[in-house]
């Protein structure tokens, strides 16, 4: 039965097929990386738990001691924050470089390059779960309770991996036709750290510009998780809403530009 | 049409390509510099590929032949699904395993050894780890790389690197196979080698692209060779037709370089 060689670009249902038929691409590339990635430090794979707990310090000492913050459990305020965004920031960051970092070995093989920003996600997933057994260590640690809230975390987490995901699909295919981009991203997702209520709450935002403020999809992405896991409360419906819908669009534009694309990647590296 | 192992349909293959140009006299040497800077350059199309059309049987050793730069790799690599044409397909059918290079199928996992990179190798060309498992321990056997398997692939010779990728070839039954000059580098033991490896891929009735610069080799297995010239078909027949006429034609033609218009 003769048929297309590029038969996978013609319908996304037959794209996600040839996926799971190289899906082993993504556990061997993530056992590569969990292997070597903390390999021959003395401190070795605790490096999981310290990387983002000195990132935290940091923070901590410079808002709370040297800018005087006064919030009640100001760390573990900061770390949902930090937590939520170590997850979109590196999903994104390694996501626009995942193809390009091939190199010469496209020429080599063929396979759906869609795999490597998937195992970009899943790299970062790993790094996280880290972070979230901090998080509740620190809740344990400040005797702060779970409510039944805490049920959201698993959807609020689908909308970050579908973030994750969609970014670093959009970020892939800009960064092999715009060399510089990753230089332009860095900077640009930093200010976007900054200008969102991840540092600080968003009551410090004067009134009058507090409504276009709430459009920063990643304004209900942390405080929503604030609420669930701090405070115990339900999302932040009104700014939640953003948020997802934004999840569900950056997928979807990521996605079919990516698998629109790919067929070109390997003229244009 | 059941008996077609590879169709070749009016493909066509365009470049974009940039050039970066620069001016070498020390006068403008300023204009040199502000070009350099902001990486000014023309862009122009360069047409790889020109109403490439052909049919392979199942079981066909066929040959091909051209210049450098005529577009011999460029198509390998269409039909490997590497470059999607500008216009035309190609059709298949039963699995493909492309061979560009000795080495470079093991990537930047030079750090791993020859045993963890026959897994990265299989993974890559779509197999799952329980199927490697079975042909595992007969491909490190018939690589004869011994102990060396276990060691960094950075330590190999290209030989090495060669043996362990037919050995994969052999084990992982493609069926169509096309070897990009990979047969003409190696010491004469490999060179001998190269003949038995093609027998054995004829055993198992695999469809076989052979490009080569060397016409002994492609008189001595191919029936059938494809002549390709600046991206055309120059010619397409049988061997004894072809081959004489090619090798007149490189015995003629004196570093003739290739117009990109």
């Amino acid at each position: 039965m003769l048929s297309d060689v590029n038969k996978k670009f013609s319908s996304p249902f037959l794209y996600l097929r040839e996926m799971w038929r190289y899906r082993q691409i993504v556990l061997m590339l993530f056992r590569n990386r969990v292997l070597s990635a903390h390999k021959g430090k003395y401190l070795g794979n605790l490096w999981y738990f310290l990387d983002p707990l000195f990132q935290l310090l940091v923070w901590v000492f410079i808002f709370q001691f040297v800018f005087r913050i006064r919030r009640e459990n100001y760390p573990i305020f900061l770390f949902c924050g930090i937590t939520c965004w170590s997850f979109l920031g590196n999903s994104w960051r390694e996501g626009c470089s995942c193809v390009t970092g091939m190199g010469n070995f496209m020429f080599e093989v063929n396979f759906p390059k869609m795999l490597l920003v998937v195992n970009v996600v899943f790299i970062s997933l790993y790094y996280i779960a880290f972070q979230i057994f901090i998080l509740f260590f620190m809740l344990y640690v400040a005797k702060i309770g779970l409510t039944v809230n805490i049920l959201y975390l698993p959807l609020v987490i689908s909308v970050m991996v579908l973030m994750g995901l969609g970014g670093g699909m959009l970020f892939a295919v800009i960064g092999i036709f715009i060399r510089d981009f990753p230089n332009i991203l860095k900077p640009a997702l930093r200010l976007w750290w900054f200008l969102s209520p991840a540092l600080y709450s968003i009551e410090r935002i004067p009134l009058k510009y507090r409504d276009i403020f709430k459009l920063n999809p990643l304004c209900g992405l942390f405080q929503t998780v604030r609420n669930i896991v701090l405070y115990g409360k339900s999302p932040t419906w009104d700014t939640f809403f953003i948020t997802v819908i934004f999840g569900i669009a950056l997928f979807a534009i990521g996605f079919s530009i990516f698998y629109k694309i790919e067929p070109d990647f390997t003229k244009n590296i | 049409m059941d008996d077609q192992a590879v169709k070749v349909e009016n493909v066509s293959l365009k470049f974009k390509l940039n050039l970066t140009k620069s001016k070498s006299s020390a006068k403008s040497f300023f204009f040199l510099l502000s070009h350099k800077i902001l990486n000014i350059s023309e862009r122009r199309t360069f047409l790889a590929l020109d109403s490439i059309s052909f049919e392979i049987k199942k079981g066909e050793l066929l040959g091909i032949v051209g210049r450098n730069g005529a577009g011999k790799t460029t198509l390998a690599r269409i039909i490997a699904g590497i470059y999607t044409p500008s216009i035309g397909r190609v059709l298949v059918n039963g699995k493909i395993n492309a061979l560009f290079s000795l080495g470079g199928g093991f990537q930047q996992n030079v750090e791993f050894s020859g045993r963890e990179n026959i897994y990265s190798y299989c993974i890559y060309q779509g197999y799952n780890k329980s199927k490697i498992d079975r042909i595992v321990d007969g491909v490190i056997e018939f690589s004869e790389l011994g102990d060396f398997v276990d060691a960094p692939m950075k330590t190999y010779s290209a030989g090495m690197k060669g043996r362990l990728i037919f050995s994969m070839a052999t084990y992982l039954k493609p069926d169509i196979i096309i070897l990009d000059e990979v047969l003409s580098a190696g010491d004469p033991s490999f060179q001998k080698k190269a003949g038995n490896i093609l027998e054995i891929f004829k055993s198992h009735g695999a469809t076989i692209v052979f490009i080569s610069h060397s016409i002994e080799m492609i008189k001595q297995h191919c029936k059938r060779v494809i002549w390709l010239d600046n991206g055309k078909i120059k010619m397409d027949g049988l061997s004894q037709d072809v081959l004489p006429v090619y090798g007149d034609f490189i015995g003629r033609v004196k570093g003739v370089v290739r117009r990109i218009s």
